[in-house]
């Protein structure tokens, strides 16, 4: 062989070794990348959801069923979601999930929001914890 | 040949040692992403709780204070009623803390002000408006002289004439309007361009409205009762509509295994 060939050869290799290791490292970030920044939409989904739910009232009527079908209008399709509702209007908090089961090793974004509202002509004070996770 | 050797070999050394520096960059950087996304999501959790709070206190504030708020270009305005009866506002903001901080320890609550005098903060021009129960009385009272004029309505609600009506005015370069009025639609009162650093005063009724030291006046009644429209106009804000707040850092929220800390108040109108 001579030795033009073995040059183009070892620099052939050279190009493709270093392609891999550039190739793997831009992967890596932006695979990392788009896991945090679906975790972050996860957050958000929770806190929009449970605010929406808030604002429009349909918290304050405190009915189960009432909710739910309101959090599944908002709930993209892509998530489950887990509310715990506790006021001081009823001593026992009221538990609302589109899915009983989590998914194992998955992440789960959870957050908290105080809210007041109306209710038997007296103004109460109560919190809603969330809980949301892919499906 | 053997310097072509030693070329090709600080070569390939120095590329073993960029990838390898490549290789640290890039470790310590997905590390300190890591942390940062932890720091991210509890951020906007945090920031998420608080406006929670910031909403529930400002709707106690509209439903249980008894005093409405509206702004303006350069205008703040108030309407009262006078002596203001802080019982429903007080019931509600003490169970609103007692719950809030039975749930969270993260949250801390100062609603001790709040709950005394109801200041109500201007901004930007920082000018207080407050409430002193005991004295039954309004005070608006400006950190420094940028108030362009004060319009102070008074409406009776219980005498149907005016029977005594006395003013002092002292006269200057704000505008000032002072109006005590009966339910027969007798008044008294002016609108004159007064110095409000000095005294000026109207009075009817066992209303007074007189002007205080620093700019500041205040509405106070022996034992009528009233209903009392203030306008502050502004100064020095252009054209900016100003805001109204509770009192600063009567939230406080802190996640110290993060070292993350918040104090806000809630924006009024």
């Amino acid at each position: 062989m001579k030795r033009g060939q073995i040059f183009s050869i070892d620099m052939m290799l050279a190009i493709v070794l270093v392609t891999i290791v550039i190739g793997s490292s831009v992967y890596f970030f932006t695979n990392t990348e788009e896991d945090f920044m679906g975790y972050l939409q996860m957050v958000k989904t929770g806190d929009d959801i449970t605010a929406i739910l808030e604002k429009d009232g349909t918290i304050d009527g405190l009915s189960s069923i009432g909710i739910k079908a309101e959090l599944n209008a908002l709930l993209p399709v892509n998530y489950e979601m887990r509310l715990r509702i506790n006021t001081t209007a009823y001593p026992e908090p009221i538990i609302i999930e589109t899915e009983s089961q989590m998914k194992d090793k998955s992440f789960i974004a959870s957050g908290k929001r105080f809210f007041v509202f109306e209710h038997d002509n007296a103004m109460h004070t109560g919190s809603i914890q969330y809980e949301v996770w892919p499906r | 040949m053997s310097k072509k050797g030693i070329f090709f070999t600080l070569g390939l050394g120095m590329f073993a040692f960029v990838i390898l520096s490549l290789s640290i960059v890039a470790s310590r950087h997905f590390g300190s992403y890591d942390d940062r996304f932890i720091e991210m999501i509890a951020f906007n959790r945090m920031s998420d709780l608080d406006m929670s709070l910031q909403d529930s206190i400002r709707e106690l504030f509209r439903e249980d204070s008894g005093i409405s708020i509206g702004v303006a270009q350069s205008q703040a305005m108030f309407d009262q009623h006078l002596p203001l009866d802080m019982t429903e506002l007080n019931l509600s903001m003490g169970l609103f803390n007692e719950y809030v901080v039975s749930n969270d320890r993260n949250i801390k609550l100062n609603l001790s002000e709040v709950r005394k005098s109801l200041p109500l903060w201007i901004k930007p021009s920082n000018i207080v408006y407050s409430q002193n129960l005991s004295q039954r009385s309004i005070t608006i009272m400006p950190s420094e002289m940028n108030i362009a004029g004060y319009s102070i309505t008074v409406n009776l609600e219980g005498p149907q004439n005016i029977t005594s009506c006395v003013k002092a005015s002292a006269a200057g370069a704000y505008n000032l309007s002072i109006d005590i009025i009966a339910s027969n639609g007798t008044s008294c009162g002016m609108a004159w361009s007064a110095d409000i650093t000095q005294y000026n005063n109207i009075s009817a009724n066992g209303i007074s409205v007189a002007t205080i030291s620093g700019g500041g006046i205040k509405v106070s009644t022996s034992g009528t009762n009233a209903t009392v429209s203030s306008k502050v106009s502004l100064q020095g804000v252009g054209e900016e509509i100003p805001t109204v707040y509770l009192p600063e850092n009567i939230i406080g929220i802190s996640l110290s295994a993060l070292e993350l800390y918040k104090n806000s108040t809630a924006k009024l109108a």
